[in-house]
């Protein structure tokens, strides 16, 4: 179970402070898969990095009682000058994993090849976010933090980590931020749609992408105010 | 609170075994240290070169030239029979400690901001790392330097091997306690960067790195003792030198500067984590 209780996030931004969430609450149980609505620069990456801790939020609390993984997306992970084995051995240091074991199975899953001897920096994006996807999944957490990066890789890479992943059987908690509505319809079971700062958690996914698609139709309300009652 | 979680390990590991969390949580954090210090040493270094080597050879090298200078301006000895390797091995080791630590410092989280996409990397680790790897260089440096002058015999080991020690821990903890506060503080705000190297700079001077209290007027000899490398040197010296010095040091007031540096440190390096923001 995650439990988000009462986060409210800001930002000093160089005009004055910005509200990016208000008084968000929602859990996640094990093994439920909650998507994360919302348009770019909604808050979508930020609540997610809200939800692993590695950002703080302004006031409010996120306990963790079951093991979750880092937020997998574009950025972040990996220490660009470092080779993808030295980075590789940095991780099974501190998920206290065995080295071998982990290697096999992302020389396995990633298909890196000789790549994984050269540094980090000089990978494509999408190279990147599949080892970070093949790590997080050797490491084996009870629920993942997934950004944007399902469309990420060829469509080998996609099956397999579908099938890691994303199969109904298994039994791993995911929290997914996409734009795609039809993804998040076929894969989850709650969501949570961001806009202007204010959160709206449906157990209903179908409601959820109702409301999404009307806010498509919507202009840009200004920052910081609400565009629906919440 | 554990400073750091063993939430994130694999499935079935460590949490949730009543009475070993702390234990746990200690055993977790040794290691997230001990793998950023590999991380650092790679990073820094690079894997092919001398690598580590470097670490020992950047205190060294600035040391030895000091070395040379001093000793080709007044030969052998200073102030009367002070061994100019010994004054100035006491001298730079700890202030390059120092300033490698606190240089380092600087936007240290966010130069590194990486790193806290795993969650039992916290910014205390981070530093922690740093400040023992330099301690390594260091104290490797002053053996090898030590060592060498010996066997030449420009260098006789310390008289008082505990005050030496003691100097070296005060020193130590000052420089960790600089570290944390230069870190979080630049982290915080941009303005504190710039004063990083001006506060550096007219702190060698009175320091104590280049003289000893008993050289100073006696009005002087008072305050000095409230800067605390002042405090910190002379214990150093006074365990190289043995009776060769007067040295003059307030054990009460050191701890008391040390350690109110250290919690502000601590408190502070607490606080950065809300001020970062990770890419």
């Amino acid at each position: 179970m995650i439990r988000v209780e009462n986060i409210h996030k800001v930002y000093d931004g160089h005009r004055g402070p910005h509200t990016v969430l208000h008084n968000t609450s929602f859990t996640v149980p094990r093994g439920f898969r909650l998507g994360i609505l919302g348009r770019n620069g909604a808050g979508k990456s930020t609540l997610i990095r809200l939800i692993s801790k590695i950002e703080l939020p302004t006031s409010g609390q996120v306990t963790h009682e079951m093991s979750v993984s880092w937020p997998l997306g574009f950025g972040g992970t990996f220490q660009g000058s470092l080779t993808g084995i030295d980075n590789m051995r940095f991780i099974a240091r501190i998920y206290r994993t065995d080295f071998a074991k982990l290697r096999e199975f992302v020389d396995e899953f990633a298909e890196l090849g000789s790549f994984l001897y050269e540094p980090v920096k000089t990978y494509s994006s999408g190279m990147r976010a599949r080892l970070a996807f093949a790590l997080s999944i050797a490491i084996d957490f009870d629920c993942y933090l997934i950004d944007e990066v399902i469309m990420v890789g060829d469509e080998r890479f996609h099956e397999r980590s579908r099938g890691h992943l994303f199969a109904p059987d298994s039994g791993r908690a995911l929290v997914i931020a996409s734009h795609d509505a039809s993804f998040i319809e076929n894969t989850c079971d709650g969501a949570v749609v961001i806009s202007n700062g204010r959160t709206r958690y449906f157990t209903d996914v179908s409601q959820a992408l109702q409301l999404y698609k009307a806010l498509q139709q919507v202009l840009p309300t200004p920052i910081n105010q609400p565009a629906y009652p919440s | 609170m554990p400073s750091s979680e063993a939430i994130a390990t694999p499935r079935g590991g460590g949490l949730n075994r009543r009475g070993s969390i702390l234990l746990d949580a200690a055993r977790l954090q040794v290691i997230v240290i001990g793998a950023l210090m590999m991380r650092e040493l790679h990073t820094r270094y690079g894997r092919e070169n001398l690598g580590f080597l470097w670490m020992v050879m950047e205190p060294m090298l600035f040391c030895l030239g000091v070395v040379i200078i001093w000793s080709v301006g007044q030969g052998q000895y200073t102030h009367g029979s002070l061994a100019v390797t010994a004054f100035t091995m006491t001298g730079y080791l700890p202030l390059t400690l120092w300033r490698h630590i606190s240089n380092r410092a600087v936007h240290c989280f966010r130069a590194n901001a990486t790193l806290m996409y795993h969650r039992q990397v916290r910014m205390l680790d981070l530093l922690s790392a740093r400040v023992i790897l330099e301690i390594y260089g260091t104290a490797i440096a002053y053996l090898v330097m030590g060592f060498a002058f010996w066997a030449l015999g420009f260098y006789e080991w310390p008289r008082d091997w505990g005050l030496f020690y003691l100097g070296w821990f005060y020193f130590i903890v000052f420089s960790a306690a600089m570290g944390l506060i230069v870190g979080s503080l630049t982290e915080m705000y941009e303005w504190t960067e710039k004063m990083v190297g001006p506060m550096m700079y007219f702190m060698l001077p009175v320091c104590g790195c280049f003289f000893m209290v008993d050289w100073l007027p006696g009005y002087l000899q008072q305050y000095a003792l409230y800067i605390p490398t002042v405090n910190a040197f002379e214990l150093i010296r006074s365990g190289q030198f043995g009776p060769g010095v007067r040295a003059h040091y307030d054990l009460e007031l050191v701890s008391y500067t040390c350690f109110s540096l250290l919690a502000l440190g601590l408190l502070l390096c607490r606080n950065v984590h809300k001020h970062l923001v990770i890419e």
